[in-house]
């Protein structure tokens, strides 16, 4: 039976190898992901999933064993992100990154849709990745933790060390700068 | 009465109106079309939104967790007071592991016991032998002084 995180914390504690394996092996992907969605590219994701994992391991003391242990983590990754920002400089606001051609459960749902469908719903996807990374970085992170990540508009602001309002304003710059680059493919109107 | 806002639609796809602000916006937009409209836009938006796009995790990623983690053991060993024979032998587990791998490299233990008393003699040995590959003979009356 898998151990729960706690009981794998507890032995990270004691400094016993395979429980670090264990731990980092468990979340190494979801931080990664994290990570690639804010940065937008492979080479800085990598560097933040690690830096996450080392301030993770450093702080393991500070983790309060009664909470769950996702969140604290996602904390650190949030943090490590903003770090990164503010590391840069000058900030850079808009990077290039070419879309790679992933498939999203969008494409699963297609999958039982017709070929014609299906490809458009691919296509929908790449256009909007590209328009997520034309987003500044901060944007980037505030709807990846609104819509990935499911947090409520004080959740982020708690994550984020933002201010409330500031969150929100930020989502809805974001968001309507994604709707204005979404509207040429949709044909909507501005 | 509520006025058209693009951002009000937002906030009520986000579900964060309360309940009396929420009551409006429904009222609103059983009124206004146009609206209406935009919610629909905003609805497929917030659907691509919540796709999590596939990612492919890098091929290297357990070389980096393994790197990661001995960092980190040392590094808390250290703060702990853990002395330095303890971290390095730690920094070199990696290695010996790999090296426990080459072929008859567990008939060392076995040499080592038969052969116990003669292991300091054979290091001695050894070290002589260094010695005189670094040193020609001559320089043992002082000739490198």
């Amino acid at each position: 039976m898998a151990e729960d995180d706690r009981q794998l914390v507890l032995r990270c504690r004691d400094m016993h190898e395979e429980a670090y394996q264990e731990l980092m092996h468990r979340y190494e992907g979801y931080v990664y992901r994290l990570c690639y969605n804010f940065a937008g590219n492979r080479e800085d994701a990598l560097d933040l999933a690690q830096e996450t994992f080392i301030r993770v391991f450093k702080g393991l003391d500070t983790y309060q064993l009664n909470r769950a242990f996702k969140p604290w983590l996602r904390r650190i990754t949030v943090n490590t992100c903003i770090s990164f920002l503010e590391k840069r400089t000058p900030p850079a606001l808009y990077i290039d990154q070419p879309s790679a051609d992933g498939t999203t459960l969008g494409d699963i749902l297609a999958s039982s849709r017709d070929p014609a469908q299906e490809f458009e719903w691919k296509e929908t996807g790449r256009i909007m990745k590209e328009a997520l990374n034309r987003l500044s970085h901060i944007y980037r992170l505030l709807i990846i933790l609104r819509h990935q990540e499911d947090l409520s508009y004080q959740e982020i602001a708690d994550e984020t060390n933002m201010p409330l309002g500031t969150v929100k304003t930020y989502l809805f710059r974001a968001r309507a700068a994604l709707r204005k680059e979404m509207s040429g493919y949709y044909a909507w109107g501005e | 009465m509520m006025e058209c806002s693009q951002e009000s639609l937002q906030i009520y796809l986000d579900g964060e109106m309360d309940a009396p602000a929420r009551k409006r916006m429904e009222e609103h937009l059983s009124r206004c079309r146009s609206c209406r409209q935009e919610m629909a836009r905003l609805q497929l938006l917030w659907l691509q939104l919540g796709q999590p796009g596939a990612v492919d995790l890098p091929l290297e990623l357990p070389y980096i967790r393994q790197q990661i983690i001995h960092q980190s053991i040392s590094s808390t060993k250290q703060a702990r007071g853990y002395n330095y024979w303890d971290t390095q032998k730690l920094a070199w587990e990696p290695a010996l592991l790999g090296a426990s791998y080459l072929p008859g490299i567990g008939l060392l233990s076995e040499l080592s016991q038969s052969t116990l008393h003669q292991i300091p003699r054979l290091i001695s040995g050894t070290i002589t032998f260094a010695r005189r590959l670094i040193s020609p003979r001559g320089d043992k009356k002082g000739g490198l002084r």
